[in-house]
């Protein structure tokens, strides 16, 4: 066992750093899944090793019976991603040391995965939830973008119709001119909204992408999750801080948390608008009075190009 | 060197009036709005318009077969066809004027008239369109009009500039018309 002869916040504070840049690439579910418990107490114990002092101190702030033990949350998902990147032959040699060392609080398999940490302590189902693709997980997050080339009689009462779907059927205007107007729908009313459109003129063209953001959105609340985490940890470690130099340290680990926190919501908030609201694109021309779209089958297509409208109006 | 100075003479000529394929300066009452080699359009101050379309011709185009396309298609999309008569260009290729009658989509009634001529290169459609009310006015000019334009592109033998006038014409109800189409079915 190791003595109080070193003082151990620049220690915690080292492994918070080091521990950051891998909290992004931490998925909960990834890690539930690939690491047991074993390979979760082994990072644990692989960060501060048996230094039985530091984690009486960190066990003290976070006893093992409290939902979420400080250092095991912060700790242990950057180590749970290097155990992943480097194997977990090395976790399961320092399981067998903890194994070895019956006084040492590390190890005690209290340690749960971060969506763990969430339930009450003991409770066995957190492991469930990641496992099981939940009803909450049912819906996908999609990006619909489209669009309809519209041929009217009247192009400003078209613009002038096109204006007022938002009041109907929700959402807002994005930009307009003389002949497009663009629309940001309620995603659920898009397929309404182009239907009741095709009726206001020739539809010549129509298209609609998707674009499937599932992964990433499920990847940036993770990571979200567990910075939030990281965040209150700090939170805390800044409140026990001894010197300057070490809240200092604190405060910098802090500030790279929190600007990263806003970015990651940032993204969200976007997400969260792109997926709510589609994009529609909509075209409008002018063509005169009944005047038929040519037919594929006329060998002389001339005569659209006679008429009162082609006369008057060109 | 007369003879060099006597073909870029006629190149000249060529280049500016002679080689082009319709000419028609603006009648009293119209002013000119845009001129291209094929599409001359003139406008009065009341809305009326007058204007040349010019296509290439094909083998077999005669006045007739064209004729008979024109009126169809026209049919087709609510105008009656009202009278047809026989006119001529200023230059003396052959036309056939037609004069219809159509109800625009917003209900005002307008009067159109298309005289068709027929070169060898060319087809040439001469037309004046407007709200019905002021049809008489310019109907009684048009043959004048058509008289006074210059229809390109004839050749010396086997011309199609002198075909033979179309038969008597009628257009047909269109297909899927609701007031118009009964309205053409009165004419037909």
């Amino acid at each position: 066992m190791m003595t109080s002869s070193r003082p151990p916040a620049w220690i915690v504070l080292a492994s918070v750093l080091v521990g950051l840049p891998a909290c992004k690439k931490a998925s909960p579910t990834m890690a539930s899944a690939a690491y047991p418990d074993e390979a979760y107490g082994g990072a644990y114990d692989d960060d501060y090793g048996a230094d039985g002092e530091y984690v009486e101190e960190m066990s003290m702030a976070a006893p093992e019976s409290e939902p979420e033990p400080i250092v095991t949350a912060t700790a242990a998902e950057p180590r749970r991603e290097r155990g992943r990147l480097f194997g977990n032959r090395r976790d399961k040699s320092r399981a067998a040391e903890k194994k070895a060392k019956p006084g040492a609080v590390m190890a005690s398999p209290a340690p749960q995965s971060p969506s763990t940490a969430e339930a009450s302590p003991g409770d066995a189902q957190p492991q469930q939830a990641d496992e099981q693709p939940p009803e909450a997980d049912e819906g996908r997050h999609i990006i619909y973008t489209a669009g309809m080339r519209i041929a009217v009689f009247n192009l400003a009462d078209a613009i002038e119709t096109a204006e007022s779907i938002p009041a109907r059927h929700g959402g807002y205007v994005q930009s307009m001119s003389n002949s497009q107007v663009v629309l940001r729908i309620p995603s659920k009313n898009l397929r309404a909204v182009m239907t009741s459109l095709a009726g206001y003129g020739n539809v010549e063209q129509r298209w609609l992408n998707s674009q499937d953001v599932t992964a990433e959105y499920t990847d940036l609340e993770s990571r979200l999750k567990a910075l939030e985490k990281t965040h209150a940890q700090l939170l805390d470690l800044l409140g026990k801080a001894r010197t300057v130099e070490e809240a200092l340290k604190v405060r910098e680990a802090l500030d790279r948390v929190a600007a990263e926190l806003e970015v990651l919501k940032g993204r969200l908030r976007q997400l969260d608008n792109m997926t709510t609201y589609s994009t529609l694109t909509l075209e409008f021309y002018e063509r005169g009075p009944h005047t038929p779209t040519p037919s594929s089958n006329d060998p002389f297509p001339w005569v659209d190009g006679l008429g009162v409208e082609n006369t008057e109006w060109k | 060197m007369t003879m060099k100075r006597l073909l870029f003479l006629l190149a000249t000529a060529c280049l500016t009036t002679a080689c082009a394929t319709h000419k028609l300066e603006p009648p009293a009452g119209f002013a000119q709005v845009e001129r291209d080699d094929y599409s001359t359009t003139m406008m009065a101050p009341d809305h009326v318009g007058l204007n040349v379309r010019v296509w290439d011709n094909v083998k077999g185009g005669s006045l007739s077969f064209w004729g008979e396309d024109l009126v169809n298609k026209l049919g087709a999309r609510g105008y009656a066809l009202r009278a047809q008569k026989p006119v001529e260009s200023k230059n003396g290729v052959a036309g056939t004027r037609f004069d219809f009658g159509y109800t625009a989509p917003d209900g005002v009634e307008k009067f159109y008239s298309a005289v068709l001529f027929t070169s060898d290169d060319y087809r040439v459609v001469l037309q004046v369109a407007g709200n019905a009310e002021l049809g008489p006015r310019y109907l009684t000019r048009l043959d004048s009009i058509a008289g006074e334009t210059k229809v390109r592109g004839c050749k010396l033998v086997n011309s199609l500039c002198k075909s033979a006038q179309p038969g008597p014409l009628k257009t047909q109800a269109p297909p899927a018309q609701t007031e118009k189409g009964s309205e053409t079915k009165t004419e037909t």
